[in-house]
């Protein structure tokens, strides 16, 4: 296979979103930190990423990695015990560049943002909604408070969003209240909530995760659509690797609250080089013909609590280099164009002496 | 590189935090005890419960006189001032008090107390007074503390209306108004305990049944409720018995919050797959009880037990307070607090409502305690 | 222990034959419990599980695959049918007639791995405790030297270091309970384990070590698996044979490789067109989306309840309810399918997509 010549022609283009364009979010080394009895939990520890308009950016990673507090911190809707301690998050709100890290979590920056610049879809949809009010009603009341239209004008936009999304009957689902609806409708009617203001970027967290696969595909096909008709940007979090390569133009790999690897999705799931996510990738049963073996990462994630120094993967890697992976952490090294990985294999070792 | 040998790197790394290695091998009553730790003013309260429960257990020894003597001359005295510096304005290192002379209000005819500075009383540990019989056992004359002349009466926090000192009945009452809760709470608990356990495990019928009658238990309002019982106690009654009456009284309505607390808890860890488990394994009913389910809410029940004891304190004390519950002879924080009923003392005697004082500082450090408690009863919620 | 009869109903190869298995919920309301309907979680499912081999229930939520699992090791009592268990050369015994004594005694040789290691373990028991209690309770352990021993031996097994036997649940992770859980149901030497979803609620590299391990486990102690999981590139990996269940019904059971490359049931060719696959190659591939959500098995569409959301369904499937019938050919292994037209359609496997050569050319 001929791939680094496809790599590089789709790195040069990436196929979704504009490469010239300047990045609608851009994360630089964010660290969000859980205070608890027990201690620190430095659920995310200086990541940085950038997504540009109308892009469709993943974030995996296994449980603890710190993906969800990464897209928490985005929006600020952090758990109270959890702090953004340092890093930017700057996101372009059409006229300026505000950094969402620096402002208050309740302030006036973020209510506007939230909602109506970024929109978030979670794991289980029955959260977003109230189940005292109609679908239509929370729709109405979200298009109102971000803009300045009449009460029949917003309930035309609902209308189109809830058809857009597939809704079978949008004029009657309008009037509907959630709990009479399937999940794979509640679904829909929760990505029509969040579009309603046509978002410049969608954070969906885990959307897929606690549906069944015949509606996980539905789901998948919903969000692709949307997002060829609206150009939105989307952050997709998942765990499931087979969602990223579905979905996602580019991805970026964590493992306990770093990023170990980013790319393009060809570059990363046919070119891994990240000790880590070869790991991941080799551990997952693929659905192709005959046998294909699977090879599981050894060992145990570490706990939050007790984190190894160092890279944080060198207790499982395969290829731990000793004396060298626990002293520091690895910096970002370039293996391609726009593809870093995070690991001494690839550099990054001279500095350490 | 296998499952072990990772792991064991792992653990080398963490090997010197000994505390991780304690957590590891943590009893589920271990992990409580230092999660309760943790929370400092459920430890402050329990030191302060843990001394209230001391002086009520030797309220004998502690009390400096007889609960039960009075001195005419001293009626409605107010507290005295505890002094180190003498007139002449020298320093004592023990501290003394001036004794009360008493005059009359030329005007009023009310008692005016003043301090007779030619005469120093001081103070003294262990020193001898009033004869007592701790718990009807071991007869003595010492106590903790006291003026050091017998004759003479230290008036801590003031006399009452008949020359009782007050200090030695709120010491007193504290053993009544104190295990009144506990001996509630034990009724409730056993009660609750019974009631929910059948009706969680046998459910159905016999489920509906003691739903309805806990609904209706708590359908009536408390207080009416215990008045309505009360009245019904025979005013001729010795003391201990008029106690457990009201103990019982209080206990009507105690256990239907732990019988619903048990029966849920019931259900919620039938669902677990740890006790469906246990079933395929063969173990029997009694095994499935007492080895998975009892364990599994003990250190909840007991929580919600430590947040049930100052309604029942508040119960007594109300009740007494009303003249239903407890009567003199009997002391309790309720029955002391009837001599504050009337506005005249609020006014020239306010010392005479400092037992609330104690039941509320009481019922606070309940509430710590049940609170630190009922965080720390399930030490796996959050990992 | 009681006979349910002649060894011509079971398989020669089977060690669990389940018989026209039917596991209803009646529906009740207010105060009175009038029942007013029922839910047929179960409908008339037959299979046999083979010695050594692995067979996989797979199906979306609801579909009836843990309910069948639990009707077969009694942890629910079935509405109707039968499970048939035999040992060896014994006569087979049916597990849905049996008494407790009974029963305890059977499933000492079925054993289950629940789904979640957080809730399947006592996190008040260490793990001698936990993984002894089977033993404990069977009267297997002899001293407490002996149990401690053969705990040892158990952890060992599962990979798990013995010295850490004196720690309580909390110390471990989702994956190292999985394998206490496994340890616990390998106590008592069983022939046949039912994994209840056992590795969905890992992390796919914990959930790779667990596959493995159970595979291990398999050829070294010579254990049936019933593997019940909703992931179809998990049951690829991990089964010998697969049963596709829809609304309480087997709508299609295979060997696993004809299965996946040969579906012969529209709903199988969609579920497995509708797994996501880690590679981005395939982002394009058509894929088959099918509209609405699986059928209510409290209110089944009549015919066929795969047919309201079936591309292929016709006049016929709305009437007839399709039988499960050998569409495998005289030769091959046996391959069957509950689908009116399965002979005809033309329905597409993992190998069947056009993706697959041109990703060789690339």
């Amino acid at each position: 296979m001929t791939a680094a010549q496809t790599g590089e022609r789709e790195a040069t283009a990436p196929p979704g979103g504009d490469a010239a364009a300047d990045p609608l979010l851009s994360v630089r080394n964010l660290q969000t930190h859980f205070f608890s009895r027990e201690g620190v939990v430095k659920a995310v520890d200086g990541v940085s990423f950038d997504i540009k308009p109308g892009e469709i950016l993943g974030i995996a990673g296994e449980s603890g990695c710190g993906k969800s507090v990464t897209s928490q911190s985005i929006l600020r809707i952090l758990p109270r015990n959890g702090k953004i301690v340092g890093g930017e998050i700057l996101f372009d709100n059409g006229e300026s560049s505000v950094d969402l890290a620096a402002e208050e979590a309740d302030g006036r920056v973020l209510r506007d943002i939230r909602g109506k610049e970024i929109a978030m879809i979670f794991q289980e949809p029955m959260t977003s909604f109230s189940p005292v009010h109609t679908i239509g009603d929370q729709i109405i009341e979200t298009i109102r408070i971000h803009q300045d239209v009449s009460k029949e004008e917003a309930h035309e936009q609902a209308v189109e969003m809830l058809r857009r999304v597939g809704m079978p009957n949008p004029a009657r689902n309008i009037e509907e209240y959630t709990f009479n609806l399937s999940g794979g409708m509640r679904q829909r009617a929760m990505v029509a909530l969040s579009l309603s203001c046509r978002p410049k970027l969608l954070i969906a967290d885990e959307p897929t995760t606690a549906v069944d696969v015949t509606i996980q595909a539905q789901m998948l096909e919903l969000l692709r659509d949307i997002q060829a008709d609206l150009g939105m940007a989307i952050i997709m979090i998942t765990h499931d690797l087979g969602v990223i390569a579905e979905l996602t133009d580019r991805v970026m790999i964590m493992y306990l609250g770093k990023e170990v690897e980013h790319g393009t999705v060809e570059d990363v799931f046919h070119r891994p080089q990240h000790p880590y996510t070869r790991g991941l990738l080799a551990s997952i049963p693929k659905m192709e013909p005959g046998r294909v073996e699977i090879e599981p990462i050894e060992g145990v994630v570490p706990s939050p609590y007790a984190m190894p120094t160092g890279c944080k993967f060198h207790t499982r890697c395969p290829d731990y280099i000793a004396g060298v992976c626990e002293k520091q952490d690895p910096p970002l090294t370039a293996v391609g164009p726009g593809h870093e990985v995070s690991c001494y294999l690839y550099g990054g070792r001279e500095e350490l002496e | 590189m296998t499952e072990v040998e990772a792991a064991t790197r792992l653990e080398t790394a963490a090997a010197e935090e000994q505390a991780d290695q304690r957590v590891l091998v943590a009893s589920q009553w271990q992990l409580i005890r230092w999660r309760f730790l943790q929370h400092k003013l459920a430890v402050v309260s329990l030191a302060v419960l843990v001394i209230f429960y001391l002086v009520a257990i030797f309220a004998e020894f502690v009390a400096p006189y007889d609960p039960y003597i009075f001195r005419e001359d001293l009626t409605l005295a107010p507290p005295h001032t505890i002094r180190f510096i003498d007139p002449e304005g020298r320093f004592q290192l023990r501290p003394f008090v001036h004794p009360f002379e008493k005059t009359l209000d030329s005007v009023t005819y009310a008692a005016i107390f003043v301090e007779d500075e030619t005469v120093m009383q001081p103070l003294g540990l262990f020193v001898r007074g009033d004869e007592y019989k701790l718990w009807g056992l071991f007869e003595s004359d010492i106590h903790l503390f006291g003026l050091q002349d017998p004759e003479a009466r230290l008036s801590l926090l003031g006399q009452d209306t008949v020359g009782r000192d007050l200090f030695t009945r709120i010491v007193f009452g504290a053993r009544i108004s104190l295990t009144i809760g506990l001996v509630g709470v034990a009724m409730s608990f056993f009660l609750g305990i019974l009631f929910g356990g059948l009706s969680g495990y046998l459910g159905g019928t016999v489920d509906m049944v003691i739903q309805r009658v806990i609904e209706s238990l708590r359908a009536l309002p408390t207080l009416p409720l215990w008045m309505a019982l009360s009245i019904a106690l025979p005013s001729d009654w010795p003391v201990v018995r008029t106690y457990f009456a009201i103990v019982i009284i209080l206990s009507t309505v105690g256990w239907t919050s732990i019988a619903r607390v048990v029966r849920g808890r019931f259900f919620a860890l039938r669902e677990e797959d740890f006790v469906g488990a246990a079933e395929l394994d063969g173990a029997g009913n009694l095994r499935i009880i007492f080895r998975y389910l009892l364990p599994s809410f003990m250190s909840y029940i007991i929580a919600r037990l430590t947040l049930a004891i100052p309604q029942m304190i508040l119960g007594e004390t109300a009740l007494s307070f009303i003249g239903l519950g407890l009567q003199a002879p009997a002391i309790s924080w309720g029955v002391l607090l009837k001599d504050a009923q009337a506005i005249r003392v609020l006014a020239l005697s306010p010392w005479l409502l400092l037992p609330t004082l104690f039941v509320v500082v009481s019922i606070l450090a309940f509430n710590f305690v049940g609170d630190g408690l009922r965080d720390a009863s399930d030490p796996y919620t959050h990992v | 222990m009681r006979e349910a009869g002649g060894r011509a109903q079971m398989e020669d190869r089977a060690i669990i034959s389940v018989r026209n298995l039917v596991k209803h919920f009646p529906i009740e309301t207010g105060f009175l419990r009038r029942q007013v309907g029922v839910v047929k979680a179960v409908e008339d499912v037959n299979f046999d599980l083979n010695e050594g081999e692995t067979l996989a229930l797979v199906g979306e939520s609801g579909c009836g695959k843990t309910t069948t699992s639990h009707c077969i090791i009694q942890a629910q009592r079935p509405t109707s049918g039968r499970v048939l268990f035999r040992i060896g050369d014994a006569a087979p015994m049916d597990l849905t007639q049996m008494e407790k004594a009974e029963l305890k005694e059977a499933r000492r040789n079925i054993r289950m791995i629940y789904q979640d290691p957080y809730s399947s373990l006592n996190p008040r028991m260490t793990l001698l405790q936990i993984i002894g209690e089977p033993l404990v309770i069977h009267k297997m352990a002899g001293s407490q030297e002996a149990l401690r021993e053969k705990v040892a031996e158990l952890l060992r097994l599962v990979r798990l270091d013995p010295s850490t036997m004196n720690r309580y649940p909390h110390a471990f992770s989702g994956g190292q309970r999985q394998r206490i859980a496994i340890a616990r149901a390998l106590s008592l030497s069983p022939k046949v384990v039912i994994a209840d979803e056992a590795v969905s609620a890992l992390d796919v590299s914990v959930q790779a070590q667990i596959l493995n391990l159970l595979k291990e486990l398999q050829n070294q102690l010579g254990l049936t698996y019933l593997f019940v999981a909703h992931n179809l590139a998990v049951v690829k990996y991990e089964a010998d044979r697969v049963a596709v269940m829809y609304a309480g019904k087997i709508v299609e059971i295979g060997e696993t490789e004809e299965l996946y490359t040969n579906p012969r049931h529209p709903y199988t060719e969609a579920l497995i067109s509708a797994a996501p696959n880690p590679d981005p190659d395939t982002k394009n591939r058509a894929r088959i989306v099918l509209a609405g959500e699986v059928a209510d098995p409290g209110n089944l569409p009549p015919g066929c309840a795969f047919h309201p959301r079936c591309r292929y369904a016709e006049d016929r499937c709305r009437r007839e309810i399709p039988e499960l019938v050998e569409v495998g050919g005289e030769m091959g292994p046996s391959h069957r399918a509950a689908c009116h037209f399965a002979s005809e359609l033309e329905l597409a496997g993992i190998s069947g997509g056009a993706e697959e050569p041109e990703r060789e050319q690339a």
